[in-house]
């Protein structure tokens, strides 16, 4: 009898163009005879539920294990692993530096004033 | 005169409908709280507008809403409907997260798990009101607290509600520093809101670089459903804490995300146009969403009071409601409820480590639904 009541609806929106896959859709879920625990037990909300909340902790956990293992696992393979260095710790210019660079580009402003100038 | 009494016909004073006027009005309102009370003003604006631009009524015979095939709207709307921005917004989000503190304490990662049962408990609300499986997971994904997240996964097990999903993540969203306080308040007592913790130890280099690469590797094995979400968020992060992709990192964290940002929320609020969105199905989504949260809050809480019967350096359990994975508001909130109390406690820096590892939660439990869904 459901199923009766159910398909006439789902042909009467597909029969017309204007309405969408949507309404569609949202014609066979508000046709949907289920609510309540009955709908839950039907589409085995329990054990979805149950099943995503395990898979959830499980990953976290698994991280949470991982991230308390790694300074261990760190220091056990300390000797192999090779330095890291940052690219935001190279050091700083130094005076030495700042004057190189500015002798290169007077350097270069002089060359470009004698290169306008050429015949 | 013809012409003129027929282009008339094709104006949106024309065509307006009340329900046109009333999805108006509520971009509108969108527009005001991000602007006047400063609501996540980076989401609310750009859906705001979008709302209003989607809710102008067009002639049938022209291209131009969302759902008109070939409008540029429509070609705007395909990064949502496929899935294509929300990725792109983890990116970003894995560039701009720091994850040292979640590091430094680990136990805190549970909580962030703990906080996904919102989703869980909501998908069998919206079940027991008549949605089908695909939908009430779709709509459940509302308690993870994650736009992106909620987006992804509407688009693929019910795009028929992915504009009513998204407007209701991203309003509850905004509306985290509201819900989330009484919650708080009610279920600690005001000796547990002052419980001091411990410093965040000091996290080296090499553990914030090598975390990415296995935390990847953990949830894409256990729930290859997140790969891409959780694929981009750990992408992101290895190119901020490698320091040698800098420019990358901050490309991902600024203008790529601002952009995407800009894109999704102003599609989003397009395809909430009246006639799709004005149903009954989209009020039991908004209270199903409010529910959710108030379920994801009260579980994080709840699971950092049964945490301190066996831990002997407490946890204060205003931070279990960080794992609500709403960042960084909800962490912004358990900071600014145990100021209350004491104002000396810095409680911001603790809760950021179950709001990230919400982040990552509500990815896999995306993927798990995902999963379990189609398969």
């Amino acid at each position: 009898m459901y199923l009766y009541a159910l398909i006439p609806s789902v042909f009467e929106t597909v029969s017309d163009p204007a309405t969408s896959a949507a309404a569609t859709i949202a014609a066979v879920a508000s046709a949907s005879p289920l609510r309540g625990w009955e709908a839950i037990r039907a589409a085995d909300g329990i054990g979805i539920c149950v099943t995503g909340t395990v898979i959830v902790f499980v990953a976290l956990t698994a991280i949470s294990l991982f991230i308390a293992l790694l300074p261990h696992l760190l220091a056990a393979l300390g000797p192999w692993l090779p330095e890291i260095h940052s690219h935001h710790d190279q050091p700083l210019p130094t005076a030495s530096d700042s004057s190189a660079e500015q002798t290169r580009r007077l350097a270069a402003t002089v060359a470009w004033a004698r290169h306008q100038q050429r015949p | 005169m013809d012409i003129l009494f027929d282009f008339l016909k094709t104006t949106g004073f024309y065509q307006m409908t009340p329900g046109n006027l009333a999805m108006i009005a509520i971009g509108l309102l969108f527009i005001a709280l991000a602007i006047i009370k400063d609501y996540e003003p980076l989401l609310l604006l750009p859906i705001g507008f979008g709302t209003i631009v989607g809710n102008i009524p067009s002639i049938e015979s022209m291209a131009l809403g969302v759902y008109d095939q070939g409008s540029v709207l429509s070609y705007l709307y395909f990064g949502v409907s496929q899935g294509i921005f929300p990725p792109l917004i983890f990116l970003g989000i894995g560039a701009m997260t720091d994850f040292s503190t979640m590091l430094s304490n680990p136990k805190l990662v549970m909580l962030g798990a703990a906080a996904q049962a919102g989703i869980f408990l909501t998908l069998l609300g919206a079940l027991a009101m008549g949605f089908s499986p695909e939908e009430a997971a779709a709509i459940g994904i509302i308690g993870g607290a994650d736009g992106p997240t909620a987006i992804f996964l509407a688009s693929k097990l019910a795009p028929h509600l992915l504009g009513a999903i998204a407007i209701a993540a991203y309003s509850y969203m905004a509306l985290v520093p509201v819900i989330q306080p009484p919650i708080m308040r009610l279920l600690t007592t005001r000796k547990e809101r002052l419980i001091r913790m411990k410093p965040p130890r000091q996290v080296t280099r090499h553990e914030r670089i090598l975390f990415p690469i296995a935390g990847f590797l953990i949830c894409a094995m256990i729930a290859p459903g997140s790969l891409s979400l959780i694929g981009m968020l750990f992408l992101g992060n290895l190119l901020k804490e490698s320091t040698v992709t800098e420019r990358l990192a901050n490309t991902a964290r600024n203008a790529m995300i601002d952009i995407v940002t800009i894109l999704l929320g102003f599609s989003v609020g397009a395809s909430t146009d009246a006639q799709q969105f004005l149903t009954r199905q989209s009020l039991m989504i908004f209270g199903l969403g409010a529910a959710s949260f108030a379920i994801a809050t009260a579980a994080g809480v709840l699971f950092a009071k049964l945490m301190n019967l066996f831990l002997t350096d407490k946890i204060n359990p205003l931070i279990g409601a960080a794992g609500v994975s709403a960042v960084p508001d909800s962490a912004r909130v358990a900071q600014m409820v145990g100021q209350k109390e004491d104002p000396h406690n810095l409680l911001l820096m603790h809760a950021m480590a179950p709001n990230v590892a919400g982040v990552i939660g509500s990815a896999v439990a995306a993927g798990v639904l995902w999963s379990v869904m189609v398969g």
